[in-house]
């Protein structure tokens, strides 16, 4: 009961309404290049879900009569055609949203496994910490290119789209291994603390009180990581599409359009640039949202 | 990246023991010259990386480019491809046509060893022997007694080649062939060293033993870098070759290839990239050599396999491609919509045979289309799902995609997938039947129509991709082989390639033309329709 009266006396009612993510949104507010970056990444999300539904081209149909044109005004080519004939504008928004989709469900992937993985290891502790955080270690020395290629080559796929499904479980299988070295110091840190004891001392099951009361509270981190992770995966799936082995046609991604325009650089340089330059703003935007949650989540960090 | 590259180069010299000097002289380059006039050098861009450098294992043109200056068959090409005197001087046909006679002239190997008849023989005798698995074999089935031995039915003795004594060599043919001289100038027809191969077996093409009877010497092969020969001062025709190195780079990547002759490291590119010809002929004046070229790119269909073992499938998906839209659009050089299976051009065969519906507009075509896979019992309810691979080089993934395109504006129900495979697997894959629907180019070996019909015959093997089998076709093909009238042989032909079509066995693409990107002062190269150019007869100008 005293301890109670303590806690009371040290937080005021007042203060006490501000919870720590209120704290978060406000430093995140507070900083202009990050409210941009949200709005640009807001923006280009939209533009990549509901693009191809408004956009007046699709993203295969071949214009017979318009192969390779310059960026004109003339048939809605705002962006010219590619050297088959196919609209850029519908063919950036289209590989935009493949470049996205890859970016997050990967890591989504990352983060399940990263999160249980570290969580459970830093919790529990002991031989079966050093188990599974040597097996990590084991899987860091693996080159990730390589990992990936190998997988790609041995794991062939009938369609389109369980490639690209290949695609996020190859790329979040290997990214989840910073994630779990990074939960499992936070839960390290965590699991001494008095609000855990507590719970063990209500009789919670260890599992319970990983999942209920430790994750919440490396969420922060977690959170940052991954915002800074979409960009770093785009561009390990633009890697893998330039040199052929990422999303197969007529399907594309920003890195499809960018390593098909760097071929075909001397004749067409549009289907190079305009590509390229969407990249760029997606890539600048998620890194800038990126840091700026962390100086929002993170403040000892700055 | 120059400086990499030119040390790569100088130890390449080093390593194939040439003098001391001349490795210093590469290095004192500032980076490589691709026609280098002091060293009288060539760099090559090649379109492919050799599968194997013995003439009896290879099978595309980018060996083909490089054997060609290690061997000298019976017959060899002159500058237009042409059929003249190799290593035999001059020969006889007898009256019936089909016993051909032919006096060698006294040669040897590159290790001073006489180059004679008895290689030859041995030659043929290796290559039809089925132990040695060479898959190009079946072209020389004209010979006696090939086929059978190829196919293992008899021993390699009976092959019908005989060395006479060491300078004359007979050989014997199944049926008269007016074509032979051109035939024996290909690879399959090259000498090999009877005494180094006895020795050393399959490993006789390493770059340590290899012996050559051409003007050229392998020196070395850097697998996927660099292949390496140098002028052979025992080629007997040797004082009159003017170039001393040449240097083949695998550059599948037709982009690379045409930036490295931008660059000048490359003073010969065996392609170019057809939708940049016009940036091309800008900067790089003199340089871009378009032609007509004996070759055809089509589609092949596995017709051992539903759901192309059916014929109207087969005739749905060919008559719904747009070839003339590809000739157009995706190639920018000229090339030719086939509605053919022989291209144009080729020697004493009329071009009459055609899809019967050629003369029709797409759109029809494409309703046709529909209803033909209605009839073979496709629709909503049982949708056609089938995967097109492709060679992954050049324009290829680009036609692939229009011909996606195309197959899936037929119905909203027919389903492609596309899958780019690298060149000499894709080929293999064609091979052993692991494909739906493949595409491939095929270069004329010879001038003759013969040369594109024996691939469908069913004694072809391996080679006949789509597994094509069909009894009055054969007849045909074979009735022409022993047809001495050649207006008469060749009708007979143009009724097997109407069968063919009519069965839609290949969907034909186009008749592409070749595309080389070559130095001008590069002398003793001119454009022909196999698109055969040998070192041999090559100068540099103001050398």
């Amino acid at each position: 009961m005293s301890d109670i009266l303590l806690e009371d006396s040290e937080h005021p009612q007042a203060i006490k309404g501000r919870s720590q993510w209120e704290d978060a949104r406000r430093r995140l507010m507070r900083n202009p290049a990050a409210v941009v970056s949200l709005y640009v990444v807001a923006i280009l999300a939209l533009i990549a879900i509901f693009g191809p539904f408004l956009w007046v081209h699709r993203y295969d149909t071949i214009f017979r009569d318009s192969v390779a044109v310059a960026p004109t005004l003339e048939g809605m080519h705002w962006l010219g055609t590619d050297t088959e004939g196919r609209d850029m504008v519908a063919r950036i928004i289209f590989g935009l949203g493949i470049s996205l989709l890859v970016g997050l469900a990967a890591t989504a992937v990352a983060l399940t496994i990263g999160v249980v993985w570290g969580a459970i290891a830093g919790f529990v502790g002991g031989w079966l910490d050093d188990a599974m955080m040597r097996f990590v270690d084991v899987l860091y020395s693996i080159p990730f290119i390589f990992f990936v290629i190998v997988l790609m080559t041995v794991v062939q796929t009938d369609s389109p789209l369980a490639n690209l499904m290949l695609i996020f479980m190859a790329i979040g299988a290997v990214e989840w291994l910073t994630m779990s070295r990074i939960v499992r110091g936070q839960t390290i840190a965590l699991r001494h603390k008095e609000f855990v004891e507590a719970a063990r001392a209500a009789g919670a099951r260890p599992l319970e009180i990983v999942f209920r009361h430790i994750v919440p509270n490396v969420l922060g981190p977690v959170v940052v990581f991954a915002t800074l992770n979409i960009p770093v995966i785009i561009l390990a799936e633009s890697f893998l599409s330039f040199i052929g082995l990422g999303v197969q046609e007529p399907l594309t991604s920003l890195g499809r359009l960018i390593s098909d325009g760097a071929n075909q650089m001397i004749n067409a340089p549009w289907m190079l640039i305009a590509p390229a330059v969407t990249m760029l703003i997606t890539l600048l935007a998620l890194n800038f949202l990126g840091d700026g949650l962390r100086d929002a989540l993170d403040p000892k960090e700055r | 990246m120059a400086a990499i590259w030119t040390s790569r180069r100088a130890l390449l010299a080093g390593g194939g023991g040439l003098t001391a000097a001349a490795s210093l002289g590469a290095c004192a380059n500032a980076h490589v010259i691709g026609l280098d006039k002091a060293r009288k050098s060539l760099d090559i861009c090649n379109q492919g990386e050799p599968l194997s450098l013995d003439p009896h294992k290879a099978s595309g043109q980018w060996e083909n480019n490089i054997l060609g200056n290690m061997f000298v068959g019976l017959a060899t090409e002159n500058t237009k491809a042409e059929p003249v005197p190799g290593m035999a001087e001059r020969w006889e046909t007898s009256a019936d046509g089909r016993t051909w006679t032919f006096y060698l002239r006294r040669a040897a190997w590159s290790d001073g060893e006489a180059c004679d008849a008895h290689d030859f023989e041995f030659a043929f005798k290796r290559i039809l022997n089925p132990e040695n698995l060479g898959e190009y074999a079946a072209i020389l089935y004209p010979i006696k007694n090939a086929e059978a031995v190829n196919s293992g039915a008899m021993s390699p003795e009976n092959v019908g080649v005989r060395a006479i004594d060491d300078l004359t060599l007979e050989i014997e043919l199944e049926h008269p062939a007016p074509y032979l001289p051109e035939m024996l100038m290909h690879y399959t027809a090259y000498p090999v060293p009877k005494h180094i191969v006895e020795r050393y077996g399959d490993d006789w093409v390493n770059p340590a033993h290899i012996v050559v009877n051409g003007p050229f010497k392998l020196i070395k092969w850097w697998s996927n870098y660099i292949v390496h020969l140098e002028r052979n001062p025992a080629f007997f025709d040797a004082e009159n070759v003017a170039l001393q190195s040449l240097y083949f780079y695998p550059s599948t990547d037709v982009n690379a290839a045409a930036r490295k002759v931008l660059s000048g490291e490359a003073g010969w590119s065996t392609r170019f990239p057809s939708n940049q010809v016009e940036q091309l002929s800008r900067d790089l004046p003199g340089f871009v050599r378009v032609a007509p070229y004996l070759t055809c790119n089509y589609f092949s269909f596995n017709v051992t396999r539903p759901p192309f073992n059916d014929a109207r499938v087969r005739q749905a998906l060919t008559m719904a491609y747009d070839r003339d839209f590809v000739a157009s659009q995706i190639y920018r050089t000229g090339e030719r919509p086939a509605y053919k299976f022989v291209p144009p051009g080729i020697a004493n065969y009329p071009a009459t045979a055609r899809y019967r519906w050629a003369d029709q507009s797409i759109e029809q075509r494409r309703v046709q289309a529909e209803r033909l896979l209605r009839d073979a019992g496709y629709g909503p309810n049982n949708p056609l799902r089938f995967e097109f691979s492709h060679r992954n080089t050049s324009d290829n993934p680009r036609v692939a995609v229009v011909a996606q395109n195309d197959w899936r504006s037929i119905a909203p129900w027919v389903t492609v997938e596309l899958r780019g495979v690298e060149t000499q697997v894709h080929y293999a894959n064609l091979r052993a039947k692991n494909f739906e629907i493949g595409d491939g180019g095929w270069i004329a070996d010879f001038n003759d129509a013969k040369n594109y019909l024996y691939l469908l015959e069913t004694r072809t093997g391996p080679q006949n991709y789509p597994g094509y089998s069909n009894p009055e076709y054969d007849r045909l093909v074979q009735a022409s082989d022993f047809e001495a009238d050649a207006e008469a042989r060749a009708q007979l032909m143009v009724q097997a390639e109407q069968i063919a079509l009519d069965d839609a066995v290949f969907c034909m693409s186009v008749f592409i033309n070749s595309l080389n990107l070559v130095h001008p002062d590069l002398t003793g190269y001119d454009d022909n329709l196999n698109d055969y150019h040998r070192a041999r007869w090559f100068g540099i100008r103001g050398a």
